[in-house]
């Protein structure tokens, strides 16, 4: 995870997966524009360094252990409402899970496979 | 990329927003009545026999209208006639959103050929399946999207080879990592991979060869990731077709597998990286 260099976007991953932060990694490094701040292995951990590193985009997990991505979606939007969490998903949009994700206030979800132009032009709008 | 549903392929081309996709959809959900209102509101069945089917529903895998029949509240030609109502009344996402205004009919039929042509990639080819294969369309479904995944994600060349039904126990190559799929599919995809090319999956998995170095803890996140993608895009793919099924998190099974009177069909998976063993229980 690289340091410093306030112009970058910051953004926080939350997830369970050592293999799906090591695939975001590469694809966010390789775009130039944002900094991986931090990396929480479950959603209560995710909730917890959000409010010390002040991201500027969370890519959360829905499915984890302890608290699952939904719950702390809507801690970290009770937090802070102008909070831009978008979830990732292997169900490809499908699923009350997804569609309550959004419901919640999720800005948007990344489907896997990871497809880096598609992460690309979704983290650019945020 | 992977298997989507129509609402995220609009949204992903912004062709609609993500508060009219909800609104669409609740809209859909609203329209589409489920098998008890109809029955309801033909007065073939009270609310409260629309309980006490659903309640035995929790303990008996069948459909309403046959647990229905089973209890002689419904006649089979009731049940007939109900599902016609309700496949004739069904609105599809598309017809939400025209009917919400969102997008015209005429852009709602566009976008679909094209969302079509896009998830033609991902539809299910021919898999040569034992002729006692119980479920065939969903483990068609499951062992043709793992051939894909094994493509798209590890780029490797797979060949389905010849699959044979175990009996008892399954001697498998290494650890075996397995998706357990429920609702309206009750079963299990297992992979197991010998270390070696375990150790090939997974650096291409994380898309770092130096990986395949990595502890065993990593080799074994990267399968779990892998079978959790090869189940999500099954749970996709089924939804597609109209059947609604749930996935558990990954799990890690020993070196050895148990069917324990469920059937097993073993499909070998010959890839550039060496033989995989994928297992469907079900």
């Amino acid at each position: 995870m690289s340091e410093g260099s306030s112009s970058k976007r910051k953004i926080l991953l939350v997830d369970d997966s050592t293999t799906v932060a090591r695939q975001l990694q590469k694809i966010i490094e390789n775009l130039g524009e944002y900094e991986i701040v931090g990396h929480a292995k479950n959603g209560a951990e995710g909730v917890k360094l959000y409010k010390t590193v002040k991201p500027d985009i969370v890519i959360m997990d829905i499915v984890m252990p302890l608290m699952d991505g939904l719950q702390a979606t809507r801690m970290i939007l009770q937090f802070d409402e102008r909070a831009k969490v978008v979830m990732i998903s292997s169900l490809g949009g499908v699923g009350d899970k997804v569609v309550e994700a959004l419901k919640i206030g999720a800005r948007n979800v990344i489907p896997k496979p990871f497809d880096p132009e598609k992460i690309k032009t979704l983290l650019s709008e945020l | 990329m992977g298997v989507k549903f129509f609402g995220q392929y609009l949204l992903e081309k912004k062709l609609i927003g993500r508060e009219q996709l909800l609104d669409a959809l609740e809209y859909q959900l609203s329209r589409n009545l489920k098998f008890g209102d109809y029955a309801v509101k033909k007065g073939y069945l009270t609310e409260e026999q629309v309980r006490s089917i659903q309640h035995e529903q929790k303990s008996l895998d069948l459909q309403f209208g046959e647990l229905a029949v089973r209890l002689e509240f419904l006649t089979e030609g009731q049940v007939r006639e109900i599902l016609t109502l309700q496949k004739n009344d069904y609105i599809y996402l598309g017809e939400a959103i025209a009917e919400k205004g969102f997008l015209s009919k005429g852009a709602i039929d566009a976008e679909l050929e094209a969302f079509r042509v896009e998830q033609e990639q991902y539809q299910v080819g021919r898999v040569t399946m034992p002729p006692e294969t119980r479920e065939p369309t969903v483990v068609e479904v499951i062992v043709d999207l793992s051939v894909k995944l094994l493509g798209r994600v590890a780029h490797m060349v797979v060949k389905a080879g010849t699959p044979e039904v175990v009996e008892g126990l399954l001697e498998l190559p290494g650890e075996g990592v397995g998706i357990s799929f429920n609702g309206g599919f009750n079963g299990l995809a297992l992979f197991a991979f010998s270390e070696e090319n375990a150790r090939k999956m997974a650096a291409k998995v994380i898309g770092d060869d130096g990986a395949s170095k990595e502890p065993p803890e990593v080799i074994l996140d990267a399968l779990q990731e892998f079978v959790n993608i090869v189940g999500g895009n099954v749970v996709a793919k089924l939804g597609q077709m109209g059947k609604t099924v749930d996935i558990s998190p990954p799990e890690v099974f020993g070196v050895s597998y148990e069917a324990a009177g469920r059937q097993l069909i073993v499909f070998p998976l010959h890839t550039t990286e060496g033989a995989i063993t994928l297992a469907v229980v079900s």
